[in-house]
């Protein structure tokens, strides 16, 4: 029998406590969670909430930009899905996200499911089996611009995260998740 | 566009409600997380514990019995690597895990690693890049067998979840993560 660290999460907790230190506030363990969390978010949203919905509010076919492209790891100009969405809980919003995601590496069946809407990119990825990894980039906090407020109906601080979800060594989404400092503090 | 969805079906969400009736309780929000997360348990002890660390307690390679050989869907007879771990911070325990993992179908670097290392598969993943998809397959209460009374010093039930890893659409991981029911409820 033997023993050893554990440190495969190392970065992660560091990134949490240096955001807690900057930011001179200790996060509650559901906002620690789902700001690491290398899983589905929806999969746990739903579990503490009960039925959760998804409300599209964009989704559209554009032309990458430079900053977009690199975050995505495809060439300027190249077609992305861009979507965003809330996940809610009746008329409570929970979890404003957008995502962009190359055409080119999507199938015709996740390309459906997106133009369909509605659906989270987590459950579009387990209805068809695609095996893949996230990668936490960032977690940090953020002001709120004038969508984010309007759709909180706050101007407090925001929680963020982005990452990205790699399918066959190649990343399939570049996704970022942003709810209000004050949410999940008492779930 | 502005478009709202019908709510999202959720097979743990349900079978965790199920429980709580047949059982007469109430799992908490850490419980209930650490019954839907598809990534490695360990990634949320640490957030929650600073770094939790691994305690193998039993580690070797056997040939796969009738139910290790339909979950993982090999034959019987087939050799496995059984990992029976303790997650634990500063010694106190906090979740026992018992793993099959197919010899056939993980590379050799990956078995010499389960079999001379102590890191949770969740790292060797990780460290491997490698991707998955994980189904939770049961969630149930269970009294406790001795072993884990002596390993938990308590003998009230267990909460125990059941699941698969597949990679490369075949399964590579089939698991059970064991804990009191009175653990995680803060």
């Amino acid at each position: 029998m033997t023993q050893e660290k554990n440190e495969a999460n190392k970065a992660l907790i560091d990134k949490i406590n240096d955001v807690e230190k900057d930011y001179g506030r200790t996060f509650s363990n559901t906002q620690k969670i789902l700001l690491t969390t290398d899983g589905s978010i929806t999969a746990i949203l739903d579990v503490l909430y009960g039925k959760i919905t998804l409300k599209t509010l964009d989704q559209h076919f554009e032309e990458a930009d430079l900053d977009r492209a690199k975050l995505v790891n495809v060439r300027q100009g190249e077609k992305i899905n861009f979507r965003e969405v809330i996940m809610h809980k009746d008329d409570k919003p929970l979890i404003y996200a957008i995502s962009h995601i190359p055409l080119s590496r999507c199938d015709a069946n996740i390309c459906a499911d997106l133009i369909r809407a509605d659906i989270p990119i987590g459950r579009i990825l387990k209805n068809y089996d695609i095996e893949s990894r996230r990668e936490i980039k960032n977690i940090y906090i953020e002001k709120p611009n004038d969508r984010l407020k309007e759709i909180f109906d706050t101007d407090e601080d925001m929680l963020a995260r982005d990452y990205v979800i790699i399918n066959c060594d190649e990343i399939l989404m570049w996704i970022k998740e942003i709810f209000p400092i004050t949410h999940f503090t008492e779930i | 566009m502005n478009t709202r969805g019908e709510p999202i079906p959720n097979i743990v969400r349900e079978k965790i409600k199920e429980l709580e009736e047949e059982n007469d309780v109430k799992l908490s929000t850490i419980q209930k997380i650490l019954c839907a997360i598809e990534g490695p348990v360990v990634t949320i002890l640490d957030v929650l514990y600073g770094d939790v660390s691994l305690f193998v307690l039993d580690q070797h390679i056997e040939k796969a019995n009738e139910l290790v050989a339909e979950k993982l869907e090999i034959e019987e007879g087939d050799e496995v690597d059984l990992r029976e771990v303790i997650l634990h911070k500063h010694g106190r325990p906090l979740i026992y895990g018992i793993s099959f993992i197919p010899k056939d179908r993980c590379s050799n670097t990956i078995i010499e690693k389960l079999l001379k290392e102590d890191k949770t598969t969740g790292r060797i993943m990780l460290e491997h890049k490698i991707e998955t998809t994980t189904i939770v397959n049961n969630i149930t209460i269970e009294e406790p067998r001795a072993k884990l009374q002596n390993l938990f010093h308590e003998n009230g039930d267990l909460l125990i979840r059941e699941y698969t890893v597949i990679h490369n659409k075949k399964p590579v991981i089939w698991s059970k993560e064991i804990y009191p029911l009175t653990y995680f409820r803060e």
